[in-house]
C-alpha cells in the first residue's frame, strides 16, 4: 500500500527547487551577462566615461579628464575600417561647426602607427586632436569596444549622454549635440 | 513492470488533491519528461542551423547577422535566437527536466523498492501459470523440487523458499539500473550550473608575441613566451607547434614548461592550452637603396615595431610618408585592411644629391619586384636584403573546477546504462500441488537469455518438451 | 603498406557484395531451387554469412595496414571514418546474426554495409598527416567507439525496416506503404549519388573556384556564376553553372555540396523511375516478399535489442568520449558546436524511444518507424553535419 507523500514533503520539494532554478537562472543571464552579445559590454548611457590618457600624433600626452568642461564627441576608429574611413570627413565637418562652442573630437586610433595616421590624415585632413591606443589596453580593457566605429558623447561633467556602435553621419551628431542643448 | 504496478495502483486517497499535488503529478509523468526531452532536441536542432554566435567568423555580431541575412538575420540577432544555448528559456527547459528527472524517478524508486524488498514467495498457482514461460511438471515429488532449487542456485540464482514455494532471483540490482541513469544526469547539469560560482570557471584567449609577457586575468599570475615554434608538413599545414612559457606566480617564476596541443601547462587548477597561432607576419628588414642594379649606395634597417619618420643612408633621406600594414585596394584607393603587418606596404620619399624633384615613391616589402615595377622611372631604388617574419602564440586560459564533477557524474551515467540494458533480472517461482510441480518465470529484458536458461534448466529435470506462453515481454 | 591495405580493403568490398548478392539471392531463390527447397536456401544464406566474416576479417587487416602505414589510427578523414563504419555494420551484423541466426538479416544490412564503404570511396584516399588538434590517442577511442554504436543503430533500422516490410500489406495503397516506398528511394539515391561521383571521379572531372577555393568534382549544375572556373565547365553542349549558389548558405565548401545534393536528386529520380518503369509496380513489392516468412516479433524484439546494446556504447563513444577528448585538446569540454550538438540529438533521439517503448508500450509498428527514423538522424550526425552545417568539427 503506498501512501503519497505529505503536502508538506512534495511542497517543501518543489518551493526548493524553484528557488534553486530561479535563482541560477537570475544569476547565469543577469549577473554574468551570457545571455547578452558583446555589445552591451560598453560604458553605458548614464555612466561617467572612464579616463585615460594616451599619446597624441605629436608625442603630448592626452587625458579625458583634461578635457572636464567641454563637450566630448569620443570615437574609437581605425585606417583599416572602410566605416571609419568614411566617418572621419563627417566628424571634420562637425568639428569645424561645433568647437568654437566649447566642443572637442577626440579620435582614439586603435593599434596604428603614427605614420600610417598621419599618411591617412593627408588625404583626409583632420584637425581634431587624435590619440593612439597602440596596446589596445584602453579599447578592449577600459572601454570594452569589439566593432568600430564606436563613438560617445560625453557632456562636460563627463558623463556619458550618446553612444553607438555604427558609422555616424554629420546630421546624427548634429542631432546630439543640438539635443543636448550644447551652445544654446 | 505489472508485476509491481498492482502493488503500486492501489493507492487510497488519504487527502484530496490540491494543487501542490497537480504540479507535482505533472512533473511526475514520463509522458512529460518526453515532452521536455523533445523540446530540447527541436531547440537544439533550431541552434544548429541558424549559425550560432560562437561560430560566426565575425567579432561584430550585429552587422554580420543583418548583412547575411538581411532583415530576418537582425530579427535573429535581437531575439536572441543566436545566442541560443545560454538563453534563459533554454536554460528553462534544462531545469524543467532536471526537476522532471527527479520527481519521476522519485514516484518510482520508492514502491519499486519496497516491493522488491517484500516479495511473496508464495503465489498462487493460477497467477503462475501466466507468467511468461510456465511448465505444469506432472508427478512431481519434493525431490523434484528440491532438483530444481539446487539447479537454479547452480546457474546463480538467489532462492528463496517458504511454506515449500520456491522463488528464485537473479539481477534484482538492474532495476535501479535506470535510476542511477537519472541521478548521473542530474549530476552532470549541476555539475554544468555549478560553473557560475565565482572563481570555478573562466576562460581567455591570450595573444603574445616572443618574448612578451602577459598578465592572466581572473589570476594573480602572469606568463611569458619565451619562444614559439612551429613544424610544417611539406605542403604548408601545420605539423606540430608549441610554446616555451614560463608562468609567473606574484611575479615569482613558477613553472617553465613546453605547451604543445593536447599538452597543456597546468598550474593550481589553471590549465594553458595551446590553442592556435598567429599567421606570420613581418618584423624587419634590411632594405637597399641603389641606383640601378650595379651601383648599391647603402641599406637600412627597417624595424616595422618602431618606424622612424626618416632615416639616412649615405648622403640620401628617405622620409615615410604613408605606411599600409595590410594593403589593399578599395574602389581605386590604397587602404589597410587591418593593423597588422601581413602585406606591408611604404610610401617613401627619398632625398638627396642628384634629386632635384624628390617625389613619392611606393614600396612593397612582401612583394619586392612589384616595387621596382612601380616606380622604374624613379632615380633610385628600393630592394630587401633580409626579411624578418614573426608570429604570436595563442595560448587559452581554462579553469574549470567542474570538469571533475562532470566527469563523475557521467561515469554514474555510463554505470546506470550497462546495468539497465546490459542485465536483466530474472524470476522463478514455484510450487508443488497435488505432485505437479507448477514452474513459472519472468524476466523484464532480453527474453532470449531467459528462454535458454528455462531451456537448460527444464532438460535438467528430465523434461523434453516445453510449454511457453509469451507476449508479456519488453 | 597502403597499398597492402588498399588490397585488402578491395577484397573486403568485393566480399560484402557477394555477401549481399548471396544473402539476396537465399531470400528470392526460393523459387530457383524447388527440389532442394529449404536446404538450398540455407547454404546460399551459410555462404553469404561465410563471405562476410570473411570480409570483416579482411577489413580488419586492411585498417590495421593503413594505421601502420599512415602512423596514425585509420579514423582521421571522412574516408577512413565511413570505411569504419561500414567495417562496424558488418562486424555488428556478423556477431548479432551469430548470435540470433536470422539469415533474412543479411539481405538488408548487407547492402548498407556496401553502400556506406561505396560512400567511402567517394572521398579522397590518400592518408594526409594529422593536423595537431588530432594528434591524441583519445581521437580513436572517441570515434571509434561511436562509429560502433552507430553500426550497431544501423542493424536495429535494418530490423526494424524489415518488420515493417513484413507487416505492411504493400498490395494496398497506404500511407505505411508509401513511405516505405520513399525509404526505397533514399536508399537509391545513396547508391546514385556514390555512383555519379565516382563515375566523375574516374575520369577525372574537376573544377575549382578561384575565389573561394572549393572544388567541384561533378559538374557544377549550381556554382558560383560570374567566377572563372576552368575549361572543363562546358559539359553536354552546357554552359555551366546554370544556377547560382544560394548565398545563404554558409561556408566555403556550400557550393559543392550543395551542387552534390542536387545531382543526387536528379540521379535518384533517374534510376529510380526507370526501375519503376521495369517493375511496372511499387519497388517495396520486391522486398516485402522477401521477408515473407519471418516471425514479426522476432524482428521488433531484435530491432529493439539492437538499439539498447548499441544505447550505451554510443553514449560511451559519441558524447562521453568526445567530451574527454575535447577537454583534453581544447580545454573546453562541450561548446555547443554543431556536431556535438548533432551527438546530443542523436542521443535524445534514442532516449525518446527506448522510453517510449519501455514505459509507454510502444511496440511493434511505431517503435519500428522510429528505429528507421533514428538512422536518418544518425546519417544527418555523419554526413549531414559536415555538409550544410559548418564547424569547427568538420574534419571528420
Amino acid at each position: 500500500m503506498i501512501r503519497r507523500q505529505s503536502i508538506g514533503v512534495r511542497a517543501t520539494v518543489l518551493f526548493v527547487f524553484f528557488v534553486f532554478a530561479i535563482v541560477l537562472i537570475y544569476a547565469s543571464v543577469v549577473r554574468f551577462n551570457i545571455d547578452k552579445p558583446e555589445i552591451d559590454n560598453l560604458p553605458n548611457v548614464g555612466q561617467m566615461a572612464p579616463d585615460f590618457t594616451l599619446k597624441q600624433l605629436d608625442g603630448t600626452s592626452l587625458s579625458l579628464s583634461s578635457l572636464r568642461g567641454k563637450t566630448v564627441l569620443l570615437t574609437f576608429w581605425g585606417t583599416y575600417s572602410g566605416n571609419s574611413r568614411a566617418e572621419i570627413s563627417a566628424l571634420q565637418q562637425v568639428y569645424e561647426k561645433w568647437k568654437g562652442k566649447g566642443v572637442v573630437i577626440v579620435g582614439v586610433d586603435i593599434g596604428e602607427d603614427p605614420i600610417t595616421i598621419s599618411g591617412f590624415f593627408a588625404s583626409h585632413p583632420a584637425t581634431f586632436p587624435v590619440v593612439i591606443d597602440k596596446s589596445r589596453d584602453v579599447t578592449l580593457n577600459t572601454y570594452k569596444i569589439q566593432p568600430i566605429p564606436a563613438t560617445f558623447l560625453i557632456d562636460s561633467s563627463g558623463r556619458i549622454r550618446e553612444r553607438a556602435v555604427e558609422e555616424m553621419s554629420a546630421e546624427t551628431l548634429d542631432q546630439w549635440l543640438v539635443k543636448l542643448g550644447v551652445g544654446a | 513492470m505489472s508485476l509491481e504496478g498492482e502493488e503500486r495502483r492501489r493507492v487510497l486517497p488519504q487527502r484530496p488533491i490540491t494543487w501542490i499535488d497537480r504540479i507535482w503529478n505533472y512533473f511526475a509523468s514520463v509522458k512529460i519528461a518526453m515532452v521536455y526531452i523533445g523540446l530540447i532536441a527541436v531547440t537544439a536542432i533550431i541552434g544548429t542551423l541558424i549559425p550560432q554566435e560562437n561560430t560566426i567568423p565575425s567579432v561584430d555580431p550585429a552587422t554580420f547577422y543583418a548583412g547575411k541575412f538581411g532583415r530576418f538575420g537582425s530579427f535573429m540577432f535581437n531575439a536572441g535566437l543566436t545566442r541560443m544555448y545560454s538563453s534563459w528559456w533554454f536554460l528553462c527547459l534544462l531545469l524543467l527536466l532536471a526537476i522532471s528527472l527527479i520527481i519521476c524517478s522519485w514516484e518510482r524508486i520508492v514502491p519499486l523498492y519496497k516491493s522488491l524488498t517484500h516479495q511473496t514467495v508464495k503465489k498462487s498457482i493460477q497467477w503462475i501459470r501466466q507468467r511468461q514461460l510456465y511448465y505444469g511438471m506432472s508427478d512431481s515429488t519434493d525431490e523434484d523440487m528440491e532438483r530444481l532449487n539446487s539447479s537454479l542456485s547452480g546457474r546463480h540464482y538467489k532462492v528463496s523458499r517458504k511454506d515449500g514455494a520456491l522463488l528464485a532471483e537473479k539481477g534484482r540490482f538492474s532495476r535501479f539500473g535506470p535510476y542511477i541513469i537519472h541521478i548521473g544526469l542530474l549530476l552532470v547539469i549541476a555539475a554544468a550550473f555549478s560553473r557560475l560560482l565565482p572563481g570555478w570557471f573562466f576562460n581567455a584567449d591570450l595573444i603574445i608575441d616572443n618574448g612578451q609577457t602577459m598578465a592572466v586575468p581572473h589570476t594573480p599570475f602572469s606568463i611569458r613566451n619565451n619562444k614559439f615554434m612551429m613544424e610544417q608538413y611539406p605542403d604548408g599545414r601545420a605539423k606540430m607547434y608549441s610554446t616555451d612559457a614560463t608562468l609567473f606566480d606574484n611575479g615569482k617564476p613558477a613553472v617553465s614548461n613546453t605547451i604543445t596541443v593536447n599538452h597543456p601547462l597546468k598550474y593550481k587548477n589553471v590549465l594553458f592550452f595551446q590553442e592556435s597561432f598567429t599567421t606570420p607576419r613581418f618584423q624587419s628588414a634590411v632594405v637597399t637603396l641603389s641606383k640601378d642594379s650595379k651601383h648599391s649606395i647603402g641599406n637600412f634597417s627597417l624595424d616595422l615595431t618602431h618606424l622612424r619618420s626618416t632615416y639616412h643612408v649615405g648622403a640620401y633621406t628617405v622620409s615615410t610618408i604613408n605606411y599600409f600594414p595590410d594593403f589593399s585596394v578599395e574602389g581605386s584607393a590604397p587602404v589597410t585592411v587591418s593593423p597588422e603587418p601581413q602585406k606591408p606596404v611604404f610610401i617613401f620619399e627619398v632625398k638627396g644629391p642628384g634629386i632635384t624633384k624628390p617625389q613619392p615613391q611606393w614600396f612593397v616589402l612582401f612583394m619586392p619586384v612589384m616595387s621596382s615595377f612601380l616606380s622604374k622611372d624613379a632615380p633610385l631604388q628600393f630592394g630587401v636584403n633580409a626579411v624578418q617574419m614573426t608570429q604570436s602564440t595563442v595560448l587559452r586560459v581554462h579553469k574549470d573546477v567542474t570538469v571533475p564533477l562532470i566527469y563523475f557524474g557521467a561515469l554514474v551515467v555510463l554505470a546506470g546504462l550497462a546495468t539497465t540494458f546490459y542485465f536483466q533480472h530474472r524470476r522463478w517461482w514455484a510450487r508443488l500441488e497435488d505432485g505437479v510441480l507448477h514452474i513459472g518465470c519472468h524476466t523484464n529484458k532480453n527474453w532470449f537469455a531467459i528462454k535458454k536458461d528455462f531451456e537448460v534448466v527444464m532438460m535438467g529435470l528430465g523434461v523434453n518438451e516445453r510449454q511457453e506462453q509469451g507476449s508479456d515481454r519488453t | 603498406m597502403m597499398g597492402v591495405s588498399s588490397a585488402f580493403l578491395g577484397t573486403a568490398f568485393v566480399s560484402y557484395v557477394f555477401a549481399t548478392i548471396f544473402n539476396v539471392i537465399g531470400v528470392t531463390g526460393r523459387k530457383i531451387k524447388q527440389k532442394d527447397g529449404k536446404s538450398a536456401r540455407k547454404s546460399w544464406f551459410t555462404w553469404g554469412y561465410g563471405v562476410a566474416v570473411f570480409g570483416v576479417a579482411a577489413q580488419a587487416i586492411a585498417l590495421v595496414t593503413r594505421w601502420i602505414g599512415s602512423g596514425h589510427a585509420p579514423v582521421s578523414d571522412m574516408f577512413e571514418y565511413m570505411s569504419f563504419w561500414a567495417f562496424c555494420i558488418m562486424l555488428a551484423f556478423v556477431v548479432i546474426s551469430g548470435v540470433y541466426k536470422f539469415p533474412v538479416l543479411g539481405a538488408f544490412v548487407c547492402p548498407v554495409g556496401v553502400f556506406v564503404l561505396a560512400y567511402a570511396s567517394v572521398f579522397s584516399r590518400t592518408a594526409e598527416p594529422l593536423i595537431p588538434a588530432l594528434q591524441s590517442y583519445w581521437l580513436y577511442i572517441h570515434v571509434t567507439t561511436a562509429a560502433l554504436g552507430e553500426g550497431i543503430f544501423t542493424i536495429g533500422f535494418a530490423a526494424a525496416f524489415m518488420y515493417l516490410l513484413r507487416i505492411t500489406n504493400v498490395q494496398e495503397k497506404s500511407r505505411t506503404g508509401k513511405f516505405l516506398e520513399f525509404t526505397v528511394f533514399l536508399f537509391l539515391a545513396l547508391f546514385s549519388y556514390v555512383i555519379t561521383a565516382l563515375a566523375f571521379n574516374a575520369g577525372a572531372y574537376s573544377v575549382q573556384d578561384q575565389t573561394s577555393g572549393s572544388i567541384y568534382n561533378i559538374p557544377p549544375l549550381v556554382g558560383p556564376m560570374g567566377v572563372a572556373l576552368g575549361s572543363m565547365t562546358h559539359w553536354l553542349g552546357m554552359s555551366l553553372p546554370l544556377f547560382d549558389v544560394p548565398n545563404w548558405l554558409p561556408g566555403a565548401k556550400s557550393g559543392s555540396n550543395f551542387n552534390g545534393i542536387v545531382w543526387t536528386l536528379i540521379a535518384a529520380c533517374i534510376v529510380y523511375g526507370i526501375l519503376r518503369l521495369i517493375a511496372n509496380r511499387p519497388l517495396v513489392h520486391y522486398a516485402s516478399k522477401w521477408v515473407g516468412d519471418v516471425e514479426p516479433e522476432m524482428l521488433d524484439e531484435l530491432s529493439y535489442r539492437a538499439i539498447a546494446i548499441g544505447y550505451p556504447i554510443f553514449s560511451l563513444g559519441a558524447l562521453v568520449f568526445a567530451m574527454i577528448w575535447a577537454q583534453e585538446a581544447w580545454g573546453q569540454f562541450w561548446s555547443w558546436d554543431p556536431k556535438e550538438v548533432w551527438a546530443l540529438i542523436t542521443w535524445l533521439y534514442y532516449t525518446l524511444y527506448l522510453h517510449l517503448r519501455l514505459t509507454q508500450g510502444w511496440q511493434g509498428k511505431a517503435a519500428a518507424w522510429m528505429a528507421v527514423g533514428g538512422f536518418a538522424v544518425v546519417l544527418f550526425l555523419l554526413i549531414g553535419v559536415n555538409l550544410v552545417i559548418v564547424g569547427l568539427h568538420s574534419y571528420a
